[in-house]
């Protein structure tokens, strides 16, 4: 270990000094690209960024612990389980807790897209009678994946042909966009769009969602930057999943 | 001279305060590197333990940088994916685990804040109402010897050149940010934040 005060050549103090304001944190995001790219390539400097990482972060002692909410663990719990492939778009589990007491759920909060100007029903209050649920096959719930929560409901409207989504409880963080996929069972997921959090997104439901055997896809939304993903393929990740049910 | 992080024999094993432990920094660093090195063998339970002795911290870390939970949130949740993956990088030989730790969550915090760019956020001060009181648990992580030893070489300095040096480590933003924030022309920010380090080398290395 090199711990020891170094007088070497003509801009090693530099170099310390820069490996130091890296560690601080002052530096720019393209200042801290090539800090990084030489923490890489050059181990004298990359001995001194690991120097400064010793002896300034013990500073985060003075800074308060905060519970993260209890949704965290069990999120990351679920991302680390083991599983063939770690692909959250064909992972049963992501949709399996859509039960039929979510369907209930998801009739409760039709009940407001009927009546839009009630206030919406705080989401522990008792289930409906499972006899008012509307025909399975036209609802889904959008859930989160981890805690079953229901952050969307998909309605179908045969005789328009259109798919409604209505927020349950879908939150972002800033400068991000939710976006809307279609996952036919086995295939990739197909953009339907950025949709609002806060209103109700009305759509034309997508191509076949009204034929035999479509209604195994999943409904899933990602976060994304603002307008959507980039690349035609999610990148953030999955905030809510479900699918309409085969009756 | 204040005593170096290898002594060993500066503070008592354990005391109990109600029902929780508190253990001394070195107790914690050995638990904390064995759970690192069977996390390193993707025992799930390990990262468990790590997770509920260090995240508090790392959050309260990343909600310092980026006042909004969510974001905070995101940036945790990746912190231990990172862990999960890559604990085998561990070295106890170059940090503590919780150093260790705390490096890998400020890196991806900073990171994240300059991907926002120059976009503001709304309101510091709601960010940290929102905040629950952490358990005694996340206790187990202070690294109370390497803090001292830091404090005590901030502390010779001037004291607003010191408390520049902590905004600038707690709040991860860039030297332009930090002399809006602080009011004080850039030139003469980057002077004193320069030779802070270099005032904090020579006493750090003493």
């Amino acid at each position: 270990m090199t711990d020891a005060p170094t007088t070497g050549p003509t801009g090693e103090d530099d170099d310390r000094v820069l490996a130091g304001e890296y560690v601080l944190g002052v530096l720019d995001a393209a200042q801290r690209a090539a800090v990084s790219r030489r923490i890489v390539d050059e181990a004298v400097f990359a001995q001194a960024v690991y120097w400064w990482e010793r002896r300034l972060t013990p500073l985060v002692g003075e800074v308060a612990a905060i519970q993260p909410s209890a949704g965290l663990w069990p999120r990351i719990s679920n991302l680390i389980a083991p599983r063939p492939r770690l692909d959250v778009w064909r992972d049963v589990r992501v949709w399996r807790g859509v039960s039929a007491g979510a369907l209930a759920l998801a009739a409760a909060c039709l009940v407001v897209v009927a009546l839009p100007n009630r206030a919406p029903p705080p989401v522990a209050v008792a289930p409906p009678p499972v006899a008012v649920a509307p025909p399975p096959n036209q609802v889904a719930v959008i859930a989160d994946p981890t805690t079953r929560e229901a952050r969307l409901v998909a309605t179908l409207d045969p005789d328009h042909g259109q798919l409604v989504l209505t927020p349950v409880a879908l939150t972002l963080p800033q400068g991000r966009d939710p976006e809307l996929w279609i996952i036919p069972e086995g295939g990739k997921p197909i953009s339907l769009g950025v949709i609002a959090t806060a209103a109700p997104t009305r759509m034309a439901a997508p191509a076949g969602l009204n034929a035999d055997g479509v209604f195994t896809a999943t409904l899933a939304v990602t976060d994304e930057p603002l307008g959507g993903s980039p690349s035609g393929a999610p990148t953030g990740s999955v905030r809510a999943a479900g699918r309409f049910i085969r009756t | 001279m204040l005593p170096r992080r290898e002594g060993h024999d500066t503070v008592g094993h354990q005391r109990t305060l109600g029902r929780a432990i508190l253990v001394d920094a070195n107790t914690s660093r050995a638990l904390l590197s064995k759970a690192l090195s069977r996390v390193a063998q993707q025992d799930a339970d390990a990262l468990r333990y790590v997770y509920r002795h260090t995240s508090a911290k790392l959050f309260g870390v990343c909600l310092r940088i980026l006042h909004d939970r969510q974001e905070a949130e995101d940036v945790l949740q990746d912190v231990y994916l990172t862990v999960w993956r890559k604990a085998g990088g561990f070295d106890p030989e170059r940090a503590s685990p919780i150093t260790w730790l705390a490096v890998l969550t400020r890196n991806r915090a900073i990171d994240r804040l300059r991907a926002r760019g120059g976009r503001v956020v709304a309101d510091v001060a709601e960010a940290e109402t929102l905040a629950d009181p952490a358990p005694l648990a996340s206790t187990l992580v202070e690294t109370d010897e390497d803090h001292a030893r830091l404090a005590h070489c901030l502390d010779q300095l001037d004291p607003s050149h010191a408390g520049a040096v902590r905004t600038a480590f707690f709040e991860g933003v860039t030297y332009e940010a930090l002399s809006q924030r602080l009011s004080m022309p850039l030139g003469t920010l980057k002077s004193w934040i320069r030779r802070s380090l270099i005032s904090l080398r020579g006493c750090l290395e003493a």
